[in-house]
This record gives structure tokens, sequence and C-alpha cells, in this order.
């Protein structure tokens, strides 16, 4: 009994130390590394970072952009950061997002560093005056302005622009040969058949000259299947033809 | 007689299917209990680097000064960190001393340092942009010391001023 009544009496005193233990300060906190952004011009490029509520109470926290570098004759980048406030439960972490828009007018290679600053937010003022201490996180951000990437679609027209001359001038050679080829190919027949008239010939020379010029302009003439024909009897011609004098 | 023994045949055999039958049974039965499996399932969590603040106190109260005096700098407030990583800068911004909407003194009057002033306003000028508290490292797991003053202008109208000081690891 007696143990039972020091518990009941020793009850509200556990509770309220509980209690007192419950109500610990809130420890902010955020996850560590750089926060480098490489942004080219007129493109935006976002990047996170996380912060964390290791404390039992929830935080209401906002976050700003504490500070940013200026650069002579260059447009600052617009910096945004996603939510901007909000609150942390106890024992969970958030992922803000920094998204870092880069004017198209800037100087490639420029870079700029900055602040985001994500600050524990309270109404409460000290009693009596004095300051009011706000606890925070900061992370460290560096912006480097970075020149676009050319678009590939002018080099593919070149590229397909040098195939098809290459094809074309392919093409022009080869049909080029071909035609070459085809009229050698006719000339030593007609020739021979020059030869022949002369072999067959009494007087020889005169023969032989005419025949050759014929089986010359023969070969440089267009062939005909009609006339390829009448070759085919220019032997017998020949031979029926009365020798020159 | 003839019928009598067919049915001790039959009965014969519906008990000798009847032990087979069990003794199939039997094995099945001790072959799942014999056998038994297990599958792991490997779990893995990557903890991340944190670097944490908590100040102490989160109110400082400078007391009574009068007009054209300071409070030395000297009132401890301290950063530590618990996290397991270490803050590689604590940077500091404060707002302005209010009275009221239109009375007030700058921002600038507090000053700060790393080291106390039992009799001087030492440090630097606190200002309104965040700004690294020089050479200010806060290792995983252990705490700093900021020390604060205040110096009231001349003739400033007497009352309660407040101001908020944000102080930020980073890393």
């Amino acid at each position: 009994m007696k143990h039972g009544s020091a518990g009941l009496r020793l009850a509200p005193f556990l509770f309220l130390a509980f209690s007192i233990f419950s109500l610990s300060y809130a420890q902010f906190g955020e996850v560590a590394g750089p926060v480098n952004f490489n942004v080219t011009l007129g493109s935006s490029q976002t990047l996170n970072m996380t912060i964390v509520n290791t404390g039992n109470s929830a935080v209401k926290f906002v976050a700003t952009l504490g500070y940013l570098s200026t650069v002579l004759n260059e447009t600052a980048p617009n910096i945004t950061i996603s939510p901007s406030n909000g609150t942390v439960a106890g024992h969970t972490q958030e992922t803000l997002a920094i998204t870092v828009r880069m004017p198209s007018t800037d100087t490639p290679g420029t870079s700029w560093i900055g602040i985001v600053s994500v600050a524990e937010v309270s109404n409460s003022t000290p009693i009596g005056g004095g300051a009011y201490l706000q606890a925070g996180v900061a992370k460290n951000i560096s912006i480097l302005a970075s020149k676009p990437v050319g678009s590939i679609v002018p080099y593919v027209i070149l590229v397909v622009l040098l195939i098809i001359l290459a094809a074309a001038a392919w093409y022009y050679t080869r049909s080029r040969k071909h035609a070459s080829t085809k009229s050698e190919k006719k000339a030593p027949a007609s020739v021979a058949a020059g030869k022949r008239d002369v072999n067959r010939s009494s007087t020889g020379k005169a023969a032989a000259n005419k025949g050759s010029a014929r089986g010359k302009s023969r070969a440089t003439r267009r062939p005909s299947r009609k006339r390829s024909g009448s070759r085919r009897t220019s032997g017998k011609r020949s031979t029926s033809r009365k020798p020159a004098r | 007689m003839k019928i009598g023994s067919g049915i001790r045949l039959l009965i014969m055999q519906i008990g000798l299917t009847a032990f087979t039958l069990l003794v199939l049974i039997y094995s099945q039965v001790g072959s799942v209990f014999a056998t038994s499996s297990t599958s792991n399932v490997l779990a893995n969590v990557v903890v991340s680097s944190v670097c944490e603040i908590s100040l102490a106190p989160n109110a400082i109260t400078f007391g009574n000064v009068a007009p054209g005096t300071f409070h030395p700098t000297n009132v401890l407030v301290t950063d530590t960190n618990n996290g397991n990583a270490n803050a590689n800068s604590i940077d500091i911004e404060g707002t302005n001393w209010i009275l009221t909407a239109s009375v007030g003194f700058g921002v600038s009057n507090t000053t700060y340092n790393m080291v106390s002033s039992s009799s001087a306003i030492t440090g630097v000028q606190l200002s309104n942009t965040l700004t690294p508290v020089a050479s200010s490292v806060v290792p995983a797991g252990n705490s700093n010391s900021i020390y604060f003053g205040v110096n009231v202008p001349v003739a400033q109208a007497a009352g309660t001023y407040t101001q908020n000081i944000i102080l930020e690891n980073s890393c």
C-alpha cells in the first residue's frame, strides 16, 4: 500500500518531468555537400538541398536567398527556392529545390557565389527586451554560366550534303567510265572488220583505208539493232565489193 | 464360406491399401517437416552527412543600457553542432532594433566576436545581410562560442527594444 501511494504521489512529477523532456529544443540541420550549378545561358538548372529536424517538436522555416555576389556588366541569375517556407515535423527531413535561371545575355564563364538561408521562424520575443536568436542552416552555392551547346542539325545537313555530292561524283565517274569502255569495245570490232577487208582485197592499202575508215565511223556512231545486223554481214559485203582501183 | 473368405480378402486389401496410404502420407509429411528453407533479405541504408545547429540560449538580454553607452561584447551564445559532419562556417545576420514601428536604431549597433571582452565593445558590427563569421568552424559533436554586445546611440528614446539575430551553420 505504501509503495502504491508513493507511486501515486510521484505520478504528477514524473508526468511533468516527461513533459519537460518532450519540450526539448529543436535541432535543425542540413545534409552536407556542395551545391554547384553549371547553367547554360538562357536555360535553368535545379539542384536540391535537404534540411533535417532531429528534434521532437516541429520547426517552421523560411527559405531565402541570403546572399548573391554581383558581377559588373552581368545580369544576376534568377534564383528560386521551393518550397520557400513550411514546417518540418520532428525527426523528419525535407528537400528544397533550388532553381537557377541564367539570362541569355550573360557572358559564358561568369560565376557567382551565394548563400541559401533556411531559418527557423518564431514569433516569440525576448521577455524584457533584447535579441531573439533564430537558428538556421545555410547552403553555399556556386553558379557558373556556360556556353550553350550548338545544335547538331547544321552538321547533319552538311554531312548529308557531302554524302549526296560524293554519290553524285561517283555516279558521274562511273557512267563516264562505262561509256568509254563501251566505245573501246566497239572500236576493235570495227578495226578488225577493216583488216579483214584489207586481207581479202588484192590492191590492199586503199581498201584497207576505206575499210578502217568505215569501221571507225561505225564505231563512233551510235549503234542500233538494224545496224548491228548489217555489221554482222559486213564481211560478206566486203567480199562482194569490187576492190579499189 | 466363400462369401466370408471374399469379405476377409476384401478387408485385407482395404487394410493394405490404407496402410500404404498412411505410409505415403507419413513420408510426405515427414519430408515437409524435415526440410527447412531460409531466405535472406539484404537491407541497406545510406546515412547522410549532416551538420546541425542548436543555440543556447535562444534569447539574450542586455539589461539596462543608457543612451550613449554600451554593453560590452560578452553575452555568450553557444552554437552546438550535434551532427556527424563539420559545419564549415557560421553565417550571421540581424534586424534593426525596434521599439515601435517608427522608433528604433540600426542593426550595426550590435557587435559579435569569437572572444569575450569584459569592458569594451569589440568585434564585427552585425548587418542585415548574411555574412560568414570569421574563422568559425563547428566540428561535429562540438560547439562554438559567440559573444554579443550592443551600443545604444545618443539620445535614443527610452523603452524596451528587440532585435532578431539569425545564426546559421553551413556544411
